[in-house]
């Protein structure tokens, strides 16, 4: 199975999890997304998620001027937002437990 | 005040993209290309405040040592899809592109009838070829936007430029075939005063046109002006007494070579349209 397909369902999550530690803009987005581990995340998948959280009502965002030319984009969370992201914790932490059983008990048979 | 915006997010963007490294420039404008050749009905601010975003990251990216490719992904084109998917629909914009689509199908079908004064102008072969028209120029940008990320078989082939000024050509047959079973009733003959005038502001309104779009789209239209300017200046030639007559004595003036002359038009448009895809056979 592609690690894409995986991400596609937690990506949403992990994004709203950054955003509480604070504003960013889009490259410092990919670029935390890497440090955490997601090594091959690119803006192409970035973009269209922060559209769709955007329009969804999660995140918002607001033009601050930069020193480098036009103002920049910033991202925050909204308070559904942060309420998305608690369940997507609670959602996560019962699945990992769920999936972790199921492998356990896989290696255990072999 | 959308009008106003757009204008500055385009000067940014055109400002901006200087920053870039050739190759990441390249990247770049190919995203920026494809995305605006697809977003003809989408809220255009939120398309350019998008495209800015992009350019802004990228220019990041560049100055710690990413390629534009490494920052936004190898798959570009589905990203770009993806992004224009999630960008407001507008009918406004729509509505637009189909008054630009119109008057440029009146302009060509209304030009044939001023040229030459015994044609006539007919309404039922100006409303067929409006149809017809507007087919193509669809069909030719849809093209072009495909040919941005995908080798077509034209795009990438040096004998790409002569089929495509072939299949212009062959446009001739329904355009005779809509003019002959036009019926004469449905005709007027505009007197050569009027004939020049309208062929002049038509060319004035063309090329007022043609300066104030963006630079991107100047491209996508850069062969049509001079074919626009070539109708003008055959009108007058026609309608003007000194030349009239030799114009009469030699059809070729006002067939076969204004038909070559489009043809150069188209492959030059061509060129201009593919320059980041032209094999270097072309670069000379």
């Amino acid at each position: 199975m592609k690690k894409t397909q995986l991400l596609k369902g937690v990506l949403d999550g992990c994004v709203l999890l950054i955003l509480q530690e604070g504003e960013v803009y889009g490259y410092e987005l990919v670029q935390k997304l890497r440090q955490a581990g997601f090594t091959e995340m690119v803006g192409g998948t970035v973009y269209p998620l922060l559209q769709k959280l955007e329009k969804n009502g999660l995140t918002n965002s607001v033009k601050k001027p930069s020193p480098d030319g036009p103002d920049r984009k910033y991202y925050h969370i909204t308070e559904e937002g942060r309420e998305y992201a608690e369940q997507f914790i609670q959602n996560w932490e019962e699945m990992t437990g769920s999936v972790a059983a199921i492998i356990e008990k896989g290696k255990s048979n072999e | 005040m959308s009008k106003q915006r757009k204008k500055e997010l385009l000067e940014q963007n055109n400002e901006l993209r200087e920053k870039l490294y050739p190759e990441n420039k390249q990247y770049y404008e190919k995203l920026l290309s494809y995305m605006r050749l697809g977003s003809f009905f989408h809220d255009p601010i939120e398309l350019e405040e998008l495209l800015l975003e992009i350019l802004q990251d990228t220019v990041d990216a560049q100055e710690n040592g990413d390629s534009a490719r490494d920052f936004f992904g190898v798959d570009a084109k589905t990203a770009a899809d993806d992004c224009l998917a999630r960008i407001e629909m507008k009918k406004s914009e729509g509505v637009k592109l189909f008054g630009i689509v119109l008057l440029m199908s009146v302009f060509l079908t209304s030009m044939r009838g001023l040229v030459q004064p015994e044609e006539g102008i007919n309404f039922v072969s100006i409303f067929a070829q409006i149809l017809l028209y507007s087919t193509v120029i669809g069909l030719f940008f849809r093209w072009v936007r495909k040919s941005i990320y995908k080798k077509t078989f034209l795009a990438n082939n040096i004998f790409g430029p002569i089929i495509i000024a072939a299949g212009m050509l062959l446009f001739i047959v329904p355009v005779v075939l809509i003019e002959l079973l036009s019926p004469e009733s449905w005709s007027v003959y505009p007197s050569p005063t009027i004939a020049i005038g309208v062929s002049i502001l038509l060319s004035i309104a063309a090329t007022i046109k043609f300066v104030l779009l963006p630079k991107e789209e100047k491209k996508a239209w850069s062969g049509m002006l001079p074919i626009a300017w070539m109708y003008t200046a055959l009108t007058i030639l026609n309608h003007w007494a000194p030349f009239a007559e030799w114009m009469q004595e030699y059809p070729l003036f006002n067939g076969f070579f204004p038909l070559i002359f489009i043809a150069i038009c188209m492959i030059i448009n061509f060129r201009v349209i593919n320059k980041e895809e032209t094999p270097e056979i072309f670069e000379q």
